[in-house]
């Protein structure tokens, strides 16, 4: 029975097999869809509440759809003249930081996965262990020494102490070492330097994992509280999380349409950041295909 | 003998500039690590060795004094570590596997994939309050509550999520799945991106299964992305806090108090910093023991 | 090199002179508070009239101050509530401001450890005549004798009442006020016929705040203390036992509050506001808040009325809270610097009549008694809230008291622990702190 194909029937298995294909990842488009949906519906809920009176919302807060419809919580939040010098502010704060922190940490991350050096791994081991103390703990003394360098209410002191991250270096080391190492032994061999492989081959390979970092790091000073809150107290460098949160804070109500569409506020421009950055992550360069 | 010496000699000295390349690249790194995150550590070990206030009054050393009494009788010590074990235990697990699900489910090349992405990646834009808010009447106990309506709309009891003991650590690390799981699902895409293409074809050809290629291929070929998820998830975990703040604060009864809100209790609310920072180093040594054998544990077998 | 030196020297002498010169023309004081910030809505405003908000007005009374003292001007820090975070910062970073506004209870613990400046003395040169504060009131400022900060307002627990949903039960008098109970028996009759009407519980709780409050004000009506003689909390006693039993039995009726309720207080609130609940054990700081959406008319509650928390035992007694302005400059800040915070201070006390649209209850018996304070909303139906008020032991475990019982009380309202053993545990909790603080 087994015969050797004609061209016409391999066109036609052809065209079964697209047709399988599409019939394959339609299912997968409405399973992802329905799946998406369900996720969305706590952030859709966010959105609606920052669209109605905060009196509607008293009266049945569970009411996914904005009605009566709003813009009263955009217009309190936008009649602050200080808002585009905070955003301003938390963009300064989180470009900076996340900047010189994926330089500082993939150069130190680099060389603790690829360069021979004494006491690497105990070297190591010891950033680690900037990993397992909570920052709750070690704010005060950080607090401390700042106040003694009279930076309080600076960007320096918005910005420096995030930058060495062991936790970047724990990630960008992970991902160096699965690069593969005939790369580098071949550039070597071109010539190139230590700090030439780093800067032509690491960092263009780790297009993924460098974005998420980014992604990661960018938006967890964002939405950093804590720190911002005892650091900068002057509302000229204050950060937009901070700046909003005076805003809508009243002492004894959640005042929740003031609040969400203050969070969409400052949580928007981070979506289009994610949606701009997050192609990277995955056309960053097919850097495996081909080797090996 | 002496050949192999001297070629050792000639090494050492090819080793020599190595290092010292070596050290020059992790020097930035190294200064900034020591002034802001180590020795603020070493600071707080000093004050875990004192009665210090919170505002730095009333400073008196008491050598280990402090310990003493975390290890022989503060049952709210042991009880935190147990709620945040639980914790642990219950978010890891869910983080990682909705993670690595997720970005094998995104890892394709489908029209309007970065759309799903994005939505699957929205939750952790949201900072704490927000989240605390909106999951609070999420999950709201009798009839206000989002989740309670639907079930009582299909006729079934609403359920006292954060109030009731068995329940609400469960209903905090759904939340906390929900709300951070975006950042695994990155590092698994990230990981995917490093795994050859020509290896899934090779097997192809050979006529592996989706489930054998999984098993043999993708699996193996994250195993680096897998290990600083799972070391990292534990560190997370245990030191969960704010989270749990804005959702139940540690109730009903203090039934989910964490470490971390332990720590932050004693340190700021009763001004005991000394011993918040005692509370702080045993959590480190716990934490560090720990990753260490996990890093091992993944490390055995790999050539360095 | 020497003469560079010397040079340099001279400098910065001149200097530093030139900015203590320029210091002296004007001085500037920080203000550490909370109630939020609105200086885009307030920012230029001088004018008090209709405003009603915490933050407005604080933001406003500041404003009018700057203008008329070109000599000190006030710096507003908005700090997030209570506070604390950021004052204990600067302190400890030798920073602090030269006012704070702090709860009354958190003043011991800040005071005996000499990290605020005692104000007794000041407030006599300055004029705040201490005599003026209402007995209770005076207590929230007090450490051992001594004034280290100066109360600005009472923020008591009173009990908002649904008059429609009352009047349905047919406990309205003709006087148009709702028929209070002054009994336990009184009380659980009250809350039956209201449910038999309405369907309705009588008294929602607040959250479990309003729960633990209404619980030290059963204590104190029922004679009891929250500390011993030589000052150590007391809450193992058989006073405290009945006034939980009491608690737990009203919970168990069915006609008060549903405990998740109790715990989450946001919803009882807004069950409250859309004349779900004929009342609501909550605080001072809500009546503006609900007068405001009825008169926008956006909710179910129609006819508001603000009565006393019950006295249902022997002796009057409620929860009250106090807003404090403190000055943390330590105890030998510089005099001049003191003077001037507490001139700011007794200005803002001088002027803490308008505070009182917010709902709040007054300090001083000059206020109290002026007319504008009496032509305020409701006042006339919680009047005898500022005598009842009694404050927390003024012991430096004032803190820790209040979140370790919220959180044993929590475990006997949701049946996790008996009564009893919820009592033993606090106590034992409570011992312990006082123990460590030794």
């Amino acid at each position: 029975m087994e015969s050797v194909p004609s061209i016409n029937q391999l066109g036609a298995q052809q065209a079964e097999r697209e047709k399988q294909q599409t019939r394959r990842n339609l299912a997968i488009t409405a399973a992802m869809s329905l799946f998406a949906f369900i996720w969305l519906i706590p952030i859709a809920w966010t959105l609606s509440l920052s669209f109605r009176p905060e009196d509607s919302i008293t009266a049945n807060l569970t009411l996914l759809l904005p009605v009566p419809f709003t813009a009263e919580n955009y217009d309190f939040v936008f009649s602050s003249s200080r808002i585009p010098r905070w955003f301003l502010n938390s963009l300064i704060v989180a470009s900076l930081r996340t900047f010189l922190q994926l330089m500082v940490c993939s150069l130190a991350a680099y060389s603790f996965a690829r360069v021979r050096f004494p006491f690497r791994q105990t070297v190591f081991y010891f950033v680690l262990i900037g990993l397992m103390v909570p920052g709750q703990a070690t704010f005060i003394p950080v607090y401390l020494l700042f106040s003694n360098l009279k930076l309080l209410n600076s960007f320096p002191a918005l910005i420096v102490p995030g930058i060495a991250s062991p936790f970047a270096v724990f990630l960008l080391v992970q991902f160096f070492k699965g690069i593969p190492i005939e790369l580098e032994e071949a550039a070597r061999l071109d010539g190139a330097s230590r700090i030439g492989v780093y800067w032509r081959i690491f960092l263009p390979l780790s297009t993924p994992v460098l974005t998420a970092l980014a992604i990661f790091t960018f938006l967890g000073t964002w939405n950093e509280y804590l720190w911002p809150l005892v650091a900068a107290t002057d509302p000229e460098v204050m950060t937009i999380t901070i700046g909003l949160t005076n805003l809508t804070a009243t002492t004894y109500t959640a005042n929740y349409g003031e609040t969400m569409a203050a969070a969409w506020t400052a949580g928007l421009p981070i979506v289009g950041f994610f949606f701009v950055f997050q192609k990277r992550i995955i056309s960053g360069i097919q850097i495996s295909s081909g080797i090996k | 003998m002496a050949a192999i010496r001297k070629a050792g000699f000639r090494l050492s000295k090819i080793e020599r500039q190595e290092a010292l390349v070596g050290v020059v690249f992790i020097l930035p790194f190294l200064i900034l690590y020591v002034i802001f995150n180590f020795l603020p550590i070493l600071q707080g070990f000093w004050i875990s060795l004192h009665n210090w206030d919170v505002i730095g009054t009333n400073v008196r050393f008491v050598g280990l004094r402090n310990y003493e009494i975390l290890f022989s009788k503060d049952k709210l010590f042991w009880s935190s570590l147990e709620h945040t074990l639980f914790f642990a235990l219950l978010a890891g697990p869910g983080l990682i596997v909705t993670g690595l699900a997720l970005a094998l489910m995104l890892n394709q090349r489908v029209r309007g994939i970065g759309i799903f992405r994005t939505i699957f990646y929205m939750p952790n834009i949201l900072s704490v309050t927000v989240v605390g808010l909106v999951f609070a009447r999420v999950f709201a106990p009798g009839e206000r509550g989002f989740v309670n309506a639907v079930l009582s709309s299909i006729g079934l009891e609403p359920i006292a999520w954060f109030l009731d003991e068995a329940n609400a650590m469960p209903t905090i690390a759904i939340t906390k799945v929900w709300w951070s799981v975006g950042f695994n699902m990155l590092i698994f895409l990230a990981g995917l991106q490093e795994i050859s293409q020509s290896l899934y074809d090779a097997a192809k050809v050979d006529g592996g299964g989706r489930w054998s290629l999984f098993r043999h291929i993708t699996l193996p070929g994250l195993r680096r992305p897998m290990l600083f998820v799972i070391v990292l998830q534990l560190i997370a975990s245990v030191q969960v806090f704010p989270l749990i703040d804005v959702l139940t604060g540690g109730g009903p009864a203090g039934s989910t108090r964490p470490l971390v809100m332990y720590l932050f209790e004693r340190s700021f609310d009763y001004w005991q910093l000394g011993y918040g920072s005692a509370i702080a180093f045993v959590m480190f040594v716990f934490l560090f023991s720990i990753s260490i054998i996990q890093l091992w544990f993944f490390s055995r077998g790999e050539g360095n | 090199m020497r003469r560079l030196i010397l040079i340099l020297g001279i400098l910065v002498l001149v200097l530093s002179l030139g900015t203590t010169a320029l210091a002296q023309d004007a001085m500037t004081l920080t203000v550490l508070r909370f109630f939020g910030d609105c200086v885009d809505d307030f920012g230029d405003v001088t004018d008090l009239s209709g405003i009603t908000s915490e933050c407005g007005i604080m933001t406003v009374l500041t404003n009018i101050w700057n203008e008329e003292h070109p000599d000190i001007q006030v710096e507003t820090i908005v700090a997030d509530w209570p506070g604390t975070t950021q004052l204990n910062a600067a302190i400890a970073a030798g920073t602090p401001p030269d006012i704070a506004v702090l709860h009354g209870r958190r003043i011991p613990i800040y005071a005996s450890r000499g990290a605020l400046t005692p104000l007794t003395d000041v407030m006599e040169a300055v004029g705040i005549d201490a005599s003026d504060f209402t007995e209770g009131a005076a207590d929230y400022g007090l450490y051992q004798g001594e004034f280290y900060g100066v109360p600005f307002d009472l923020a008591a627990t009173i009990w908002h009442i649904n008059l429609d949903l009352w009047a349905e039960a047919g406990l309205v008098d003709d006087m148009g006020a709702p028929m209070l109970p002054t009994s336990v028996e009184d009380f659980v009759s009250a809350a039956e016929k209201v449910h038999a009407a309405t369907g309705k519980p009588i008294a929602e709780m607040a959250g479990q705040a309003a729960t633990v409050r209404s619980l030290t004000a059963y204590i104190y009506q029922l004679g009891g203390a929250l500390a011993d003689d030589a000052g150590n909390p007391t809450i193992d006693t058989p006073e405290a036992l009945e006034a939980l039993n009491f608690v737990l039995e009203l919970q168990d009726l069915g006609v008060v509050s549903r405990p998740y309720n109790e715990i989450n207080g946001a919803i009882a609130v807004e069950n409250f506001a859309n004349g779900e609940s004929a009342g609501l054990i909550d605080g001072t700081w809500r009546i503006n808040g609900f007068d405001r959406q009825i008169a926008e008319g956006d909710v179910a509650l129609k006819n508001y009325y603000v009565a006393d928390f019950p006295q249902l035992f022997d002796n009057p007694g409620t929860f009250a809270g106090s807003h404090n302005w403190l000055v943390p400059l330590g105890q030998n800040a510089d005099p001049a610097r003191v003077q001037a915070a507490v001139s700011f201070i007794k200005w803002l006390s001088d002027n803490s009549v308008v505070w009182a649209r917010v709902g709040h209850g007054m300090t001083r018996s000059s206020v109290i008694n002026s007319e504008e304070f009496q032509n305020l909303p409701h006042r006339a139906e919680y009047a005898s809230m500022s005598q009842n008020v009694r404050s927390v032991p003024r012991e430096v475990w004032g803190n820790a008291f209040w979140a370790i019982v919220h959180e044993e009380v929590e475990a006997a309202v949701l049946e996790i622990k008996t009564p009893e053993v919820a009592l033993a545990d606090a106590q034992a909790r409570l011992d312990d702190f006082v123990l460590f603080q030794s």
